[in-house]
């Protein structure tokens, strides 16, 4: 199964302002790799998870799964599915586990509400919920974050779907349930399941993913091989990003300063996205070169880069992590 | 939560649904239950004794009898309006809530507008040019008009729904619209289309019983309203009869008590 | 790390010639929670010391007793369902059965507490700098001009410009109200400040952002910082030092990073071991097996034990001590087998 987002752009209007949340992505996922979509909060990347899912439909470009164009939720609810951060709203408060379930395994698989209550307790088992059936009668409030996440992903792999979407989903629960969570999602990656991971730590991204995927106010920055992007990268962004992700096994770090927008040079307007790199008023690199929007070219270690400088391109050596 | 307990939350919403029954009960059974025939007269102006315990009217009925006699029109018309108009409201206000857009708006306009109207005057109006109106008719004009008022209600609460991640959810899973709104959405948004209904139908009760009281409406049928009509034009205060007043007041009170007593409680309850 | 001591900081704000007192001690710290039911004993008799100008990170899962904590140290709780005994002084005052009013002169002025969604928790209704403004005026006695002098003082210091005081809350972002949700905090130049998972809701550049700020304002302004989060990684080239507490206890404290680098408590371990590496070698991540000490028992037994995987014989039979080695100090007869 291909996905690909062709020149997709999304933009809101949100009291007044047109609010761009993805500008020109080009993106192909398959089922045989997991991705993770790496960003700070307005880089787009929730809303590129939405786009997947036929949630919100693009403004411009394309959404493509096996060459049919993806424009609701019915077009793919067979096949890409997924997880949400919020684990207590993500069930409808007045139906069983099993209703909630059950239903959406008889949509996707297409089979009667009696077999896909046999496929919901073997995939509520599949996720450690033991017994399945004990789960399938017992109402969203009588399970803690922890289960009622895993309650999600049961409902997301059980219709079949290949590719699932996970919007930031250990990011609301406890630490120890947080780690047993993403052990199950590496454990159903290893069943034949696929992952767009949202996140915003780069180390979860390096445990989950084979690939990952950098955003930055909807534009890719950088996209590239895990070991790759972490162990070298590329993008001043990426850069930032890693000196900002806690690493339990560094002590003390020395750190520069996280470099903030000067105000000269918001960057809210579509005007000036076409004037500047997306990035140049955060980058401690800007340079006269930056006055025009960048192209991706190929980054050294496989993948691409969205930057100017000859050392994103490998050109010089990369920086030891 | 049982099924039992959702309905009936709590003691107070115990206590009113026994006092509708009540009433319902009385209303289906009607004329069976009563003494006397309201057709026979006894002596006028009666004071309440074993025979009559409410007494008797100006006309020689027995008070008690066009009492649980005239419990069925009141019961009849108000429930129904109330339960006609939550009907159309609720289906209204998910439509509207749901699609929003420019017929959701178009109908809020609407509604907006025509809740200016004054019902009971409407009615009113229309029954200047209507000789008489059967208790059908009357149950559709009053359901007609406080359906507005639900719709109102209904679609203010399906917008804050909508926003709620699980219908998200179950668009991603696959559901279509419909089955979102009636499946997903209105079983969260019961609470407040129990609470609009009783609203509704006491104010229709009230409504009737007004209209009675003015005349209007079937004038061959006893229903409290026309009880109180009769016995304010008869001068009952004057000539000692209270029962003939207190009676069906206290009747129309203690049904209107038990719908609110049974809509403040599921106001109050909370589902998780 | 003593204040400086100036009488006026040119702006009109007394600085207190305090010479620098410890900011928070605490000792036999017990918080029991009286609803319905049975009692929770939800802080079970924790000694806590934070020295002026120190930065201190409390870490903990949810249900641990952090939060009581940070209520306790403020007396924020509430007398009818809490019960607080032991000692404890912020900033050289007593906390426990002190009256409202005594209380009213801690709170904002010796000691802040930023909760828990306190950036969600601005008026909406209100410029953020007027906010800062109420909270300065409810306590000293100056002219609105000067108080909003103080306000946009207090909101350059962390980074914000006057314009973002004269915004409204909505129209800030995430990172930029718990900023001035801290210069609100800190308007009044306190010894402590305590935040309750102040980077939960933000991404990680921001976290780092509002650390850098917190960091530099208690260099400049002198102030202890008591940080209570679950992300222990978090606090690692943060924090001097860090406190790990579990079920109502600290089992282990220390130095930041030894505490890292060589962990001695099992449940520290672990739940340093929960986090994926960015750097490094893979690994698995650990899971901690069973349920968390239900608050409601006391057991003179490790509360760890039943998790524990070098649980031991007496670990089940007794209670262990925090002792101290140094600067650590940690509660386990693995490290000191005393009965």
């Amino acid at each position: 199964m291909i996905v690909q987002l062709e020149s997709v752009t999304k933009e809101f209007r949100s009291s007044g302002h047109r609010v761009t949340a993805l500008d020109g992505v080009d993106l192909q996922l398959s089922e045989d790799q997991s991705v993770a979509l790496v960003g700070e909060s307005g880089s787009g990347k929730t809303t590129l998870g939405q786009l997947l899912v036929g949630l919100e439909q693009a403004t411009t470009g394309e959404i493509s799964v096996d060459g049919s164009p993806v424009r609701r939720p019915t077009d793919i609810a067979g096949r890409v599915q997924m997880v949400f951060q919020d684990p207590f709203a993500s069930f409808n408060p007045r139906h069983t586990i099993g209703q909630s379930i059950s239903k959406a395994l008889s949509i996707q698989l297409r089979c009667s509400a009696a077999e896909a209550g046999r496929e919901a307790v073997e995939a509520l088992e599949a996720v450690g919920l033991y017994p399945g059936a004990d789960f399938m009668a017992r109402m969203p409030n009588e399970l803690s974050g922890g289960q009622r996440q895993r309650a999600s992903i049961a409902r997301a792999v059980g219709g079949g779907a290949r590719l699932i979407v996970a919007d930031e989903p250990t990011s609301m629960l406890d630490v120890s349930v947080a780690s047993q969570m993403l052990r199950l999602f590496r454990a159903l990656a290893g069943r034949g399941v696929s992952y767009l991971f949202i996140t915003h730590n780069l180390a979860v991204a390096r445990y989950i993913a084979d690939r990952i995927v950098v955003l930055y106010r909807g534009v890719i920055v950088e996209d590239g091989p895990v070991d790759a992007v972490i162990g070298h990268p590329s993008h001043p962004y990426t850069r930032l990003l890693l000196d900002s992700t806690p690493d339990p096994e560094r002590g003390h770090r020395a750190r520069p300063p996280v470099p903030e927008e000067t105000t000269e040079m918001a960057l809210d307007d579509l005007s000036d996205r076409r004037r500047w790199c997306v990035f140049a008023a955060r980058c401690p690199h800007r340079s006269p070169a930056c006055a025009a929007p960048v192209a991706l070219r190929p980054r050294a270690g496989g993948g691409q880069v969205r930057c100017v400088l000859p050392e994103a391109a490998g050109t010089a050596g990369g920086d030891d992590v | 939560m049982t099924a039992v307990r959702q309905v009936v939350p709590s003691r107070r919403a115990a206590i009113g649904v026994a006092l509708i029954a009540l009433f319902i009960v009385i209303a289906v059974a009607g004329p069976a239950l009563a003494p006397y025939s309201v057709k026979t007269s006894f002596a006028s102006w009666l004071p309440p004794t074993a025979a009559h315990p409410l007494g008797t009217d100006d006309y020689g009925t027995d008070i008690l009898s066009a009492l649980l006699v005239g419990t069925r029109v009141s019961v009849e018309v108000g429930i129904l309006s109330g339960l006609l108009g939550s009907a159309i409201g609720t289906v209204v206000g998910l439509a509207s809530g749901y699609y929003q857009g420019v017929i959701g708006e178009l109908l809020m306009r609407f509604v907006d507008l025509m809740l200016v109207i004054p019902s009971l005057a409407l009615v009113v109006v229309i029954a200047a040019f209507v000789p008489s109106i059967s208790n059908g008719v009357e149950i559709l004009i009053i359901g007609g008009l406080s359906w507005l008022w639900i719709a109102r209600a209904v679609r203010s609460q399906v917008l804050t729904e909508k926003r709620r991640l699980y219908v998200d959810v179950a668009r991603v899973v696959g559901r279509h619209h419909f089955a979102i709104m009636t499946r997903e959405i209105l079983p969260c948004i019961t609470p407040v289309v129990f609470a609009n209904t009783v609203m509704v139908t006491t104010a229709a009760i009230l409504t009737q019983a007004g209209l009675a009281f003015l005349g209007i409406g079937n004038p061959d049928s006893t229903s409290w309203g026309s009880m109180l009509s009769l016995a304010y034009a008869d001068g009952a205060v004057l000539h000692g009869a209270w029962t003939w007043i207190v009676a069906p007041g206290l009747c129309i009170a203690l049904l209107c008590y038990g719908f609110v007593l049974y809509g403040n409680s599921m106001i109050e309850t909370r589902y998780r | 790390m003593a204040r400086t001591q100036r009488v006026d900081d040119g702006l009109g704000t007394p600085l207190v010639a305090e010479e620098g007192g410890p900011a928070v001690e605490a000792e036999g710290l017990r918080v029991t929670y009286n609803g319905r039911g049975t009692p929770v004993h939800a802080v079970r008799g924790i000694d806590l010391q934070i020295g002026p100008g120190e930065l201190v990170g409390l870490v903990g899962e949810s249900g641990c007793g952090k939060s009581s904590v940070a209520m306790a140290l403020l007396g924020l709780l509430p007398r009818e369902t809490a019960s607080v005994s032991g000692s404890l002084r912020v900033a050289g005052r007593r906390v426990l059965g002190a009256s409202e009013a005594q209380l009213r002169d801690v709170r904002w002025q010796r000691a802040a507490l930023v909760p828990q969604s306190a950036m969600n928790a601005l008026s909406p209704v209100l410029r953020v700098g007027e906010q800062i403004v109420d909270v300065i005026r409810a306590h000293e006695r100056i002219s609105k001009p000067k108080a909003l002098a103080r306000a946009v003082e207090s909101l350059r210091r962390v980074g914000l410009e006057a314009r973002h005081g004269a915004s409204y809350p909505h129209e800030l972002s995430g990172g930029m109200r718990q900023r001035a949700v801290i210069a609100m905090a800190t308007a009044l130049h306190p010894d402590l400040l305590v935040m309750d998972e102040p980077t939960t809701a933000l991404d990680v550049v921001t976290q780092q952002l509002v650390l850098d700020q917190v960091q530099a304002l208690s260099a400049d302004l002198g102030f202890a910082v008591l940080l209570i989060t679950h992300d222990l990684p978090l606090l690692l080239g943060w924090a001097q030092r860090i406190v790990v507490m579990y079920a109502g206890s600290i089992v282990e404290s220390g130095p930041a990073t030894e505490l890292a680098a060589h962990p001695q408590h099992p449940y520290t371990e672990m739940l340093l071991r929960s986090f994926p590496p960015l750097t490094g070698p893979r690994r698995e991540l650990a899971v901690i097996p069973g349920q968390p000490w239900d608050l409601r028992e006391e057991a003179d037994q490790c509360l760890f034990a039943d998790r524990c995987p070098s649980v031991m014989d007496a670990c089940r039979t007794h209670a262990p001590r925090l002792t101290a080695h140094g600067q650590r100090s940690v509660a386990c007869f693995l490290r000191d087998p005393q009965s």
